[in-house]
């Protein structure tokens, strides 16, 4: 702590992990209801961020049918074909 | 006498594998042959998997491990509904033992599998590494119960266990160090996330796919299990996952996992290249020798300790043996998987990595859930082709040590004895002086024949000499 260095990794570490956490309890908080009776195992935190993994999956799923159209779009445009190559990347 | 049956099926299960933790079937061996018992709790899922022809179409694909209803057995454990019969595997391997490549196909097969299954609406319940085993062709998913009916809506149950088994140690073999992979035999129900994401770098863990399923994930965890929470009122509403949400995981999962590689400075594989070539007519001779021992002694398992790049393995297996081939490190390993998983060369030879002065030992409940190297033999053939110079001056182990070990392996051995005027031996000692364990070859003939007869030998050009040994029934 009284080294100078380790105080500005420790703030960088921090920042980090405040981001971190806020979107964490920002998550969580949409996510937890009400009360109840319960003490919860990891089991459940694993259960929890499927959902938004899932909106995160479908969102780029569906940003990436959008950036396929916009990219076909100007590939028609200026009359260029694009290599099959590229496309793969997307399932 | 139901009662002592049943424990009686539990002692021999114990033996087998360890499939006791799962209500919906255990798995026993009878007279050699391997058999799984569908109890009730794993009735329903089994008929409605097998009705839809889920079942038949994983094991046409070469996904699942084939089974076959053997109808009503007397020695099936009390409470048998079903009893299936399975091939018997070559060889049962670990997650300590494999090699990184081998342990991202295992992720993938998961992958593959539940990607065929929730269309269907079913899912795995469980995606545990030791669920995945190679059978002699390629990795199968071994545990048929795994599958079962999807809860609909539900997010994915074994999504914590994938992460813990796969994503995790994968990530941190990759990102870390590949050695890490041997913290398997500590975490035998898959890597802590937390303590994955700490030994990260940093800028890895904020990795879009990495960051969603390890990061943000051991967050959740942890945020879950806040023992101050302990007795507070809390209610989770079990979040909704659709099919589409479900798939998109799976393949989200794929993208991460793909995108792992261990990446390998090129300077180890160079090396190789060159201990191929080196003493080529020497190297020539001693494949011969091994060619012929092999084909003398037709042995169905050969075990190749201190394997290096397999070249022996290679040899063994191409004469009908099943190869494990063993080795301690890691890149060798990986090499030789590329080699047989990932090229049509030879698909009888398994490679794992182990040190052999710390061989694999017996681990879990009661340190019999996961059984030792030796449990698993014996091998018929054992390989220790310049290997045993490195156990007594790298590992310390005397020769007697050495014979009595490999007597408790294997009934024929092929060892080759490397002079101590060798230069791989000079140099081996070149820091120690004078100061270490007895070694000359009067002293491996008077070790070796107190647990083995010699029946055959060849001595290279170098000066090495090559032993067929055949293991003495009473010692």
């Amino acid at each position: 702590m009284n080294n100078a260095t380790e105080t500005h990794k420790e703030g960088k570490d921090l920042m980090k992990h405040m981001v971190g956490i806020t979107v964490v309890n920002f998550i969580i908080s949409v996510v937890f209801v009400g009360p109840a009776y319960a003490y919860l195992d990891p089991g459940t935190g694993s259960m929890l961020i499927q959902a938004v993994i899932a909106i995160v999956a479908a969102g780029s799923l569906f940003i990436s049918m959008f950036w396929k159209r916009v990219k076909g779009f100007l590939n028609r445009l200026y009359g260029k074909k694009q290599e099959t190559g590229e496309h793969r990347h997307d399932e | 006498m139901g009662k002592s049956r049943r424990r009686e099926s539990i002692a021999t299960m114990n033996r087998i594998d360890g499939s006791f933790r799962d209500p919906s079937g255990r798995v026993f061996g009878k007279d050699g042959e391997i058999y799984r018992s569908v109890f009730a709790p794993g009735v329903m899922d089994f008929e409605a998997a097998r009705g839809v022809g889920l079942y038949r179409r994983l094991i046409d694909s070469g996904l699942l491990l084939p089974y076959q209803e053997v109808g009503e057995k007397d020695f099936a454990p009390e409470g048998t509904v079903y009893c299936l019969q399975h091939p018997r595997l070559p060889f049962v391997s670990y997650p300590w033992e494999w090699s990184f490549s081998m342990l991202k196909d295992a992720a993938l097969l998961h992958l593959d599998i539940m990607e065929q299954l929730v269309p269907h609406g079913f899912w795995l319940r469980d995606a545990s590494a030791f669920n995945v085993q190679y059978d002699g062709k390629r990795l199968c998913l071994i545990d048929t119960l795994s599958i079962g009916q999807r809860i609909p809506n539900s997010p994915w149950v074994a999504y914590r266990q994938f992460c813990a088994h796969f994503l995790a140690p994968l990530a941190m073999a990759a990102y870390g160090d590949v050695r890490t992979l041997g913290l398997w035999r500590n975490y035998i129900d898959g890597y802590p996330l937390d303590l994955v994401v700490r030994m990260l770098p940093v800028w890895r863990r904020y990795l879009p796919g990495l960051f969603l399923h390890l990061t943000l994930h051991a967050r959740f965890q942890n945020r879950a299990d806040r023992k101050e929470d302990l007795g507070k009122q809390v209610t989770v509403r079990t979040p909704k996952v659709s099919d589409p949400g479900l798939i998109g995981i799976i393949r989200s999962l794929r993208r991460v996992i793909t995108g792992i590689r261990w990446k390998r400075s090129s300077r180890i594989w160079e090396a190789y290249e060159n201990i191929r070539t080196y003493q080529a007519e020497d190297v020539t001779a001693k494949s011969e020798y091994v060619e012929k021992i092999v084909r003398r002694l037709r042995p169905g398992i050969v075990w190749d300790l201190g394997a290096n790049v397999g070249e022996y393995s290679m040899i063994a297996a191409a004469g009908g043996a099943f190869v494990v081939s063993v080795e301690g490190d890691p890149a060798c390993v990986e090499h030789v998987y590329q080699r047989v998983f990932h090229t049509e060369e030879s698909k009888h030879v398994l490679p794992l990595t182990m040190d052999l002065a710390n061989p694999s030992p017996g681990l879990g409940w009661d340190s019999r859930e996961r059984l030792s190297l030796k449990e698993r033999g014996p091998a018929d053939l054992l390989l220790a082709l310049a290997l045993i110079h490195h156990l007594v001056f790298s590992s310390g182990v005397p020769l007697e040590g050495i014979a009595k070990w490999f007597s408790s392996l294997t009934k024929y051995a092929l060892v080759e004895f490397v002079p101590p005027t060798d230069p791989m031996v000079r140099k081996l000692l070149q820091n120690r002086g004078t100061d270490h364990l007895p070694y000359d070859l009067n002293e491996f003939l008077a070790s070796f024949n107190t647990f083995f007869n010699l029946e055959d030998h060849v001595t290279l050009n170098n000066g090495r000499t090559v032993y067929l040994l055949a293991r003495k029934t009473d010692a």
